[in-house]
């Protein structure tokens, strides 16, 4: 089955005070469609400009490279009239912060019905029912009135469903989600995966997830892709990945994290802090902060290499296999 | 378990995204601000006006007053701007109105800025009807257009250079009052200062060592470009003749001469792209100065990525 | 006897259309010596507004706070009283705790100057005098680097600026500062939320270190009930105003009592959860200007009876040193109802 999107060696740079810098450094994946795919990584990983250099919203003087073919065509390398086809119809996103990714000054019908009267050249009547039937989708109460409704009147997890039902106007086949739950409460994030799946499972929309919340990932996504200065150091099904994680940034990430099987442990951090990407080691990027790393570490990029179909990991040493895998979490 | 000092950056979520990203990077250098084009031209021509205003009297061909010359005579290279009504050599009238205007300037800028910066102050700190006091005057002042009520002050005081001075502080002193206030405000409820009072200093002492500091930026910026507003005030009101006094060389007071007599097109040009200059100089510097405490400015993001 | 002691506090904002919103409704809080504290819950709930209210940043709009048995007074024009310089803050926003621009040295010597020059003046008056007396008259830079060496940074970092550290070194700066002065307790609002998940880990370890070599006591406020968890010796919960249930924290986990501490457990996502879907919570967060009648969280709550939708629950303590506001808890509640509460909790 080919893939909906095949993201093949991207590479993104920078302008720098010394010359370029690096920030996505070959990065490749698939997304299939009716699958949510998680990236996840810290800060400063190039996680959202990755997703950002799908929809070319990068900033003006980036340097993006590689390909990136979705629907037979590489995005990258699109005109802008072509873009515009694709942007909001074909592919759409959500950010992080609902409040100043909604226009405050513009009715919730506005706002949904902006895109498709443009891009479905449909007229009002079939688009206020369309949006009617979008925020019942994302189960936003009484949307009659909410239609009429201005963003700052609705809570921050409502906020952000109105997000998705606008990504949703035009029935895109990928959604990008750049961190969609992370500014919300706990219980309000459970109600945007819950929907988010109820999405996929129904009508078949492929996600990609970026978050640094490995938790979200584990109830949500099918597929992970951990990213760590500007690379992937691990691939493969969600529940392989953290329940039998083999790179050692994977490992201590989940270490880190509070899990309930061992709660009275004291949580065991990643010692020293994510290198900004001016300022990368050479070789490994995670070398500094790894407990495993070798002397070839220092020198040598690890390359990702294909352990089984589907199943990919960056590091010559492999913990996995010196440890009890009953250890694992 | 103690970890070392990492690297600086990307611990806090808040500078994934690409444009945080891209201004960490560009934020790396503030003395690169000051190798900006703009920068430059601003610094060059404020140090040279600068430079003239004091070495006027060494610099000029000619004493400014000495009608010895013919009159009206266009550029020569005898007189490289020509003479004026009187016969008075303009190049050397147009470099000892420096020494009028700039010094003067400056002076008026400082008095508005200590005046209207005190009170602006004291209007944050209190609040209350300190408050509503001072920015009720200050309305009152912006109330009245700037040059009329300038020369309503000039006209009760008498014309001269001292009065036209006075009557620019008093129009001036509200803006710098304004944005102390609001600076003092803002920077009063910030999480340091409250540390500092849980730390056991007094609201006085927070007030001095916690807030001001970080009040002086904005406010050196705003003083810079205030400078050339208060030459071009001072030359208004000489031009409208209620400021410097003939035989006075003041870059206002020449223009209006010039308006004059506008075949001898030489005696109000010069000095007025000399005001030109002047007051762009001061505004390039402003601008880079701003630029300059920008990089210290720092925006972080509770709960973001 | 506790140290901090915070006693049915309420904090009332007036809001633009003069209705007034009662941010915290009566909350009681106890911290003693070397105990964290976690005090967990979402958007709204007033746990900031306790926050700074128990730490006397701003007086209570009702209720009182105790510090070392003596009420505690908040800020005003003067200096605080020296008594109540051990009774610290470390606030939620790296970026906006540390003045831009004062080298780091000299704000951590702001808290030595809190107690050396009280001291000195008036050394009877602290408790410990004499060992806080000695630390006073070492020279204040070797005191500082100690510091910093406590909270894990190397100590040249005294010489820097805060725009020259991460969001992790600010946090651990701003523990060394509230940590000279010496406190007996630290009050920290969401002192991990805007730091990176491995990082995290790191400062919510040197918290636990630091509460048990020193004896300090903590009020660790957060809306991160999983890393509390690995803090904190006790939690409370709290919801629109009002705290709804305080436990030893693993027998929180091992039997919540109330319906909404419950339903924060059931939405965390886990690492290990396998495509299990977090379980969402009904409804929205009330308006805390007009909360509704009875028991506040009784709309969102799956087991609410009539007596839920009359009276206020009142927090009921019970000899396990446990606390609950739930009427499903007191005697007259529908037995089925109390059965299946507590007995179907799965952490």
């Amino acid at each position: 089955m080919t893939a909906l999107l095949e993201v093949d060696d991207l590479r993104i740079s920078l302008p720098g005070p010394d010359g370029p810098i690096s920030i996505v450094d070959g990065v490749d994946f698939e997304v299939q469609l009716g699958q949510v795919f998680g990236l996840a990584g810290e800060s400063g990983c190039g996680k959202t400009i990755t997703a950002l250099s799908l929809l070319r919203l990068l900033p003006p003087r980036a340097q993006a490279s590689g390909h990136a073919i979705f629907d037979g065509r590489d995005l990258l390398a699109l005109s802008a009239a072509e873009l515009r086809a694709v942007r909001g119809r074909k592919l759409a996103m959500v950010f992080q912060d609902p409040t100043s990714s909604l226009h405050p000054m513009l009715t919730i019908e506005h706002q949904l019905t902006e895109h498709m009267l443009v891009h479905l050249r449909m007229d009002r009547r079939q688009a206020h029912r369309r949006a009617l039937g979008l925020l019942e989708e994302v189960r936003i109460p009484d949307p009659e009135s909410a239609l009429r409704g201005y963003p700052h009147q609705f809570s921050g997890g409502m906020r952000q469903r109105i997000q998705i039902a606008m990504a949703l106007a035009c029935e895109p086949s990928l959604l990008i989600a750049d961190e969609p739950t992370t500014a919300l409460d706990v219980t309000v994030q459970a109600g945007i995966l819950r929907l988010l799946d109820r999405l996929c499972r129904t009508s078949g929309l492929a996600v990609i997830l970026i978050t640094h919340d490995l938790g979200v990932l584990s109830a949500v996504s099918d597929t992970v892709a951990v990213m760590y200065a500007g690379r992937l150091v691990e691939t493969g099904p969600t529940s392989d990945v953290l329940q039998h994680s083999r790179h050692p940034y994977t490992r201590g990430l989940l270490d880190s994290l509070p899990h309930p099987q061992a709660a009275d442990l004291p949580l065991v951090p990643i010692r020293g802090s994510p290198a900004t990407p001016s300022e990368r080691p050479g070789g490994c990027a995670f070398h500094p902060r790894c407990g495993f790393a070798l002397a070839a570490c220092q020198r040598e990029v690890p390359a990702l290499i294909e352990l089984t179909p589907g199943r990919r990991m960056a590091c010559p040493v492999d913990p996995l296999a010196l440890r009890e895998p009953e250890l694992v979490g | 378990m103690s970890a070392r000092a990492g690297s600086r950056g990307g611990e806090e979520r808040g500078t994934g995204g690409p444009r945080s990203v891209a201004r960490g990077l560009l934020r790396r250098g503030s003395a690169s601000v000051w190798l900006q084009p703009l920068a430059v031209v601003g610094m060059l021509l404020a140090g040279a006006w600068l430079a003239i205003a004091i070495l006027a009297p060494w610099l000029s061909p000619y004493d400014p007053l000495d009608q010895a010359a013919g009159l009206f005579q266009p550029p020569t290279p005898a007189h490289v701007f020509g003479t004026d009504e009187l016969g008075r050599d303009v190049f050397s009238r147009v470099l000892w109105g420096a020494q009028v205007s700039i010094p003067l300037a400056m002076l008026l800028v400082s008095l508005a800025f200590l005046i209207g910066g005190t009170l602006g102050a004291l209007a944050g700190y209190f609040g209350g009807w300190v408050d509503e006091i001072v920015m009720r005057a200050a309305d009152l002042v912006f109330a009245i257009p700037t040059i009329l009520l300038a020369m309503a002050v000039v006209a009760a005081l008498g014309a001269g250079l001292l009065h036209a001075v006075l009557a620019v502080v008093v129009v001036s002193w509200p803006g710098h009052a304004r944005v102390v206030r609001s600076m003092v405000r803002t920077t009063m409820e910030s999480d340091y200062v409250a540390v500092a009072r849980l730390l056991g200093a007094s609201a006085a002492r927070a007030l001095a060592v916690e807030v001001l500091p970080n009040v002086a930026g904005p406010v050196i910026v705003l003083a810079a470009l205030e400078t050339g507003n208060a030459i071009l005030l001072l030359s208004g009101l000489s031009f409208l003749g209620l400021g410097a006094r003939p035989p006075t060389a003041e870059w206002g007071s020449m223009v209006s001469t010039g308006a004059q007599h506008f075949e001898s097109w030489w005696i109000g040009t010069f000095p007025g792209l000399a005001i030109v200059s002047v007051v762009l100089a001061f505004n390039f510097l402003g601008d880079s100065l701003r630029d300059a405490f920008d990089p210290q400015a720092v925006t972080g993001r509770a709960r973001g990525a | 006897m506790s140290v901090l002691d915070v006693r049915e506090v309420e904090v009332v904002y007036p809001r633009r259309d003069g209705v007034p919103v009662r941010a915290v409704a009566g909350a009681s809080l106890q911290v003693d010596a070397g105990e964290i504290v976690g005090l967990v819950g979402e958007t709204g709930c007033g746990k900031s507004s306790l926050a700074r209210v128990a730490v006397g940043l701003v007086r209570p709009y009702a209720g009182e706070v105790y510090f070392e048995g003596r009420p505690l007074h908040a800020l005003g024009q003067r200096s605080r009283a020296p008594g109540e310089v051990r009774l610290q803050m470390v606030f939620q926003n790296p970026y906006g705790s540390l003045n831009p621009r004062r080298r780091i040295g000299d704000q951590i010597a702001d808290g030595l100057r809190a107690t050396g020059d009280r001291t000195a003046r008036n050394p009877a008056a602290l408790p410990n005098a004499a060992a806080v007396a000695t630390r006073a008259m070492a020279p204040r830079r070797q005191r500082v680097a100690e510091l910093l060496e406590r909270v894990g940074l190397a100590a040249d970092t005294a010489d820097r600026h805060p725009h020259q550290l991460s969001g992790g070194q600010r946090q651990r700066v701003a523990i060394a500062r509230a940590l000279a002065a010496d406190p007996r307790i630290i009050v920290l609002d969401e002192p991990l939320s805007a730091l990176d998940a491995s990082v995290q880990a790191q400062v919510a370890n040197l918290l636990v270190e630091l509460a048990r070599d020193l004896g300090m006591g903590m009020l660790l406020i957060s809306h991160d009930l999983a890393i509390v968890r690995h803090v904190a010796h006790r939690t409370a919960v709290m919801y629109l105003g009002q705290i709804v249930e305080t436990a030893a924290t693993s027998q929180l986990w091992q039997a919540p009592r109330h319906p909404y501490t419950r339903a924060l457990m059931d939405a965390i996502p886990r690492t290990d959860s396998a495509g299990h879907l977090p379980e969402a919570l009904a409804g929205e967060i009330p308006d805390p200007a007009h909360p509704p009648v009875g028991c506040r969280f009784h709309p969102r709550c799956p087991y609410a009876f009539d007596r839920c939708r009359v009276d206020v629950p009142v927090l009921l303590h019970t000899p396990d040193e446990r606390a609950v506001a739930c009427w499903l808890h007191a005697p007259g509640a529908p037995v089925t109802v109390l059965g299946t509460t507590v007995e179907a909790i799965a952490p």
